[in-house]
């Protein structure tokens, strides 16, 4: 990391032999452009430039987009830029969350401007240095590909010539950004740093980390939540060739071995008594109907306006009682497993001051502090190596795993191992460890009034709270009710007057979390299909609906257009197809999806094109956007199609990719991506492909048999994809 | 026991378990870690290597059935990134957190071998492998590019 030492200023600083480390530092909080100090930027003498960074790599190629950012404020070449993960301490939190995580498609929307500010000021700097040595006004300094240059007598001097200068130089008060049109490197659908790495094996992610001597260790849970361990006999494990340990853990059992497969072995070989624990009663068809009572009970916890913008319960109860119809809707949607495709893990070694621990997070600082608390140390004697992670979607905004590895080299150190030691989930155990999206029902009434346009909208749910399950601490601290159902609802610009959200706390036990698009994922449905039923009952195109419900918000309208156009909504279709559309707003971005299917016979469908679009505001790099959308998008079909985690007594039903299935390549339709947006705000990308795919598909199926939709995932609905 | 295996085009005398899954022996015993864990059963195609080049599924491999044969993975595909399958992947910006694409390449790399201008639907019955990212419209682009098929 090299050394960094900041100036009495706190801006730059000059390290002998090290170059020069640049720095607005701590990221100020999203939308605040008072600089703050710390080293994120430094020079080194060869010209290399490192930024640093506290965005995790899980896939979505924020960090590529950053390095691209860096490079066109501080005229470098961009393969002079490497983005390196900040150390997990609290100078390098991410200001606007108050914590060293990612999550809610905040890595860029965080992130771009605070960072560009601090490369934007170094130029500055480096060319007010150059400006004092040509001897000339510094606006007859250009600054390119890391060279400054006078052109009227062309003379050029390269930054680390420049550097000892630029440190004695006081920062500008307010870096001038570069602006939007003459962006040559941010903007541009350039290749991700990451990707090469990704083509030949030799990333190494968490599961990949290995270290001098380390043994492995293979963990299965009590089969219910909150099971515990009565009795194990050890001796069939400890006969496997290879196994070192058997480990009692809370509410799990860790094998220990030379490597995963004795240790895996000598798990299957043994037989464990699990005492059933408290939720062993739970199973879905039961949880189902006590949702669903609930839903309909509507007598939860009553979002106040501060919590939930634009209630109005007066006025919502005002609109159902005078309504000229009210659409009405009894919607239910499953648990869901992030199943990401590397499994949770954690390599961790205790030190004689301290541990330290690798493994693929989303979240540094939670993990940090988690590991500290099991292991009885001050967090910051906890080292925190985040590798290149194989997937996210909100799983590893937990830290259990890492908890759990910290009880099991707390237990080994009690037995004499001094070694370091990776844990690994299986997938069956992975896929059976909760932290599921909630299962949600929601009561779902829209008031229409004699215009047939809507008059008020209440949305009665039930389900457990993912706030209350969470390990990941959050500034934005916690109400009465859980403001995760709301997402998807809420703040969107469809020209609902009232709106009406209550919640009911039905917690079965299992715990729940946060899943990419966290709410919106079950309310896109919610909504947009509810939107449909009401466009149907009035007699209008439903995007024609949607149009009127857009009057003068300009952005989302011209989004609807864009995506209908590139659609070709209202053309003449092949007999028996149909276009279902589905959109929404989500972390200052609007997204969407038109799909045209068709129905070959009773309860089968076929896909035969997706359309989807985004308006993210800020495009750093288009390719990765259109990459998040088709992720995301296909993230939803799976979900859409046939995803559920079901229970029978207190046990998850599903263990492998075999029982929850993930959508296929030969599953997924011809795909095209409408990426829009000239707004000078970063909107989110990440989570903005999964809502509305659900709900396009719906729409068209109900505009194909009038019959809504009202249950996912469409196999309980009665469809089946062919 | 000790068995011989015939990794990237060495023997390696390994004194391991013959029910041990190729993919085991290959990350743990040899430190080849870009052939990747997803499922154990056969389902996911993470672990996709190829054995006499053929795409095989290295979790449900014991090592005892490989004996003689000669296996390949990801890291000896190529040196330095220019097989035409890492080619159009890079070019196609294929990968997203990129754990499940050593199988896919794999995969790819196969189909290619034994069928060089696939059609779509020929891709569809070989690359059954699950990416949880999403990134087979890309997949499906590159694997056209690399076999000089217009998208």
């Amino acid at each position: 990391m090299g050394k960094m030492e900041l100036s009495r200023r706190g801006f730059l600083s000059l390290s002998a032999g090290t170059g020069l480390t640049l720095g607005f530092g701590v990221l100020p909080a999203l939308g605040a452009s008072a600089p703050g100090f710390g080293p994120w930027i430094r020079i080194a003498p060869d010209g290399m430039v490192t930024a640093l960074t506290n965005v995790s790599d899980i896939g979505q190629g924020t960090n590529s987009a950053l390095a691209q950012a860096v490079a066109e404020e501080l005229a470098v070449p961009l393969a002079s830029v490497r983005m390196e993960m900040a150390p997990v301490e609290t100078a390098f939190h991410n200001k606007s969350i108050g914590n060293y995580a990612v999550y809610g498609s905040i890595g860029l929307r965080t992130n771009l401007r605070p960072l560009r500010l601090a490369a934007a000021g170094a130029r500055q700097m480096l060319a007010e240095a150059a400006a004092t040595r040509f001897g000339v006004p510094v606006d007859q300094v250009a600054m390119r590909d890391g060279q400054a240059l006078h052109a009227a007598s062309g003379r050029s001097l390269a930054y680390t010539d420049l550097l000892a200068d630029a440190a004695k130089l006081s920062p500008p008060a307010e870096p001038k950004l570069t602006p939007r049109t003459e962006w040559k490197v941010l903007g541009q659908p350039l290749p991700r740093q990451d990707i090469p790495a990704k083509v030949d094996g030799s990333i190494v992610y968490g599961l990949d980390v290995r270290l001098p001597g380390m043994l492995t260790a293979v963990v299965t849970h009590a089969p219910t939540f909150g099971g515990t361990l009565i009795s194990v006999d050890e001796a069939p494990a400890l006969a496997v060739r290879g196994v070192r340990k058997v480990v009692r853990l809370p509410g799990a059992l860790a094998v220990v071995g030379d490597g995963y497969w004795p240790a895996a072995k000598g798990l299957a070989a043994l037989s464990p008594q699990w005492g059933p624990g408290p939720n062993a009663g739970i199973d879905s068809d039961g949880l189902s109907r006590q949702l669903r009572d609930a839903a309909m009970a509507g007598k939860g916890y009553s979002f106040p306006g501060s919590e939930m913008p634009g209630t109005n319960v007066t006025a919502t109860a005002q609109a159902m009682a005078g309504a000229a119809h009210i659409v009405d809707t009894l919607f239910e949607v499953p648990f869901l497993a992030h199943a990401t495709m590397e499994p949770m893990h954690c390599t961790i070694q205790l030190r004689a001051d301290g541990a330290e621990i690798w493994l693929s997070t989303q979240t540094q600082s939670d993990t940090q502090a988690g590991v500290a608390k099991v292991l009885g140390l001050d967090p910051e004697k906890v080292k925190v190596n985040a590798t290149p992670v194989g997937g996210g979607f909100g799983r590893r905004l937990e830290h259990d795993f890492a908890m759990q590895a910290a009880y099991l080299i707390k237990a080994l150190a009690a037995d004499g191992v001094t070694v370091p030691v990776k844990m690994v989930w299986p997938r069956e155990t992975d896929m059976r460890a909760g932290y599921y999206r909630p299962a949600v029902a929601s009561r779902v009434r829209l008031a229409l009034g004699a215009d047939g346009m809507p008059t008020g909208l209440r949305c009665d749910n039930a389900n457990p709270s993912l706030l209350e399950h969470t390990g990941l601490t959050i500034s934005a601290g916690r109400s009465e009710g859980d403001w995760s159902v709301g997402m998807g609802i809420v703040q969107q610009s469809y020209a609902i007057p009232a709106l009406h959200l209550t919640w009911t706390r039905v917690d079965p036990g299992v715990p729940v979390g946060f899943w990419r698009s966290v709410g919106a994922s079950q309310n896109g449905l919610f909504l947009e299909m509810t939107i449909d039923r009401a466009a149907r009952h009035v007699g209008v195109d439903p995007v024609d609906y949607r149009r009127r419900l857009l009057t003068g918000k300009d952005r989302a309208r011209t989004f609807l257009d864009k995506l209908a156009n590139a659609a070709g909504w209202g053309r003449s279709l092949p007999a028996g197809h149909a276009l279902g559309f589905a959109m929404g707003q989500a972390n200052n971005s609007i997204s969407g999806h038109v799909v045209e299917l068709s129905v070959p016979e009773p309860g089968k469908f076929r896909l035969h094109r997706i359309w989807a679009a985004i308006d993210p505001g800020v495009t750093a790099n288009p390719k990765a956007v259109e990459a998040q959308m088709m992720g995301g998008t296909i993230f939803g079909l799976s979900a859409a199609l046939a995803g559920e985690i079901t229970l029978k007594d207190g046990m998850v039903e599903q263990s492998n990719f075999d029982s929850y299935p993930l959508a296929t390549l030969a599953q997924v339709p011809p795909m095209e991506v409408l990426v829009i947006g000239n707004n000078t705000a970063a909107g989110g990308v990440g989570e903005e492909g999964v809502p509305s795919i659900a709900p396009a598909i719906a729409n068209a199926l109900f505009a194909l048999t009038g019959k809504p939709i009202t249950r996912l995932p469409l196999t309980r609905a009665g469809w089946a994809m062919v | 026991m000790t068995l011989t295996l015939k990794i990237n085009g060495q023997d390696h005398p390994l004194d391991i378990d013959p029910d041990t899954p190729l993919l085991w022996a290959l990350r743990d015993n040899l430190g080849l870690t870009g052939t990747k864990y997803g499922c154990g059963i056969g389902q996911c195609g993470a672990c996709t290597v190829h054995i006499d080049g053929q795409a095989v599924r290295s979790c449900a491999m014991p090592v005892d059935a490989c004996a003689g044969q000669s296996v390949t993975t990801i890291e000896a595909l190529s040196t330095d990134r220019s097989h035409a399958v890492q080619r159009a992947w890079i070019e196609g910006q294929v990968p997203q957190c990129g754990y499940c694409q050593s199988g896919m390449i794999m995969a790819a790399v196969a189909l290619l071998k034994e069928n060089p201008k696939p059609s779509d639907a020929d891709i569809d019955a070989a690359i059954t492998n699950l990416c949880r990212c999403g990134t087979y419209p890309r997949v499906r682009a590159a694997i056209k590019a690399a076999a000089g098929i217009a998208a």
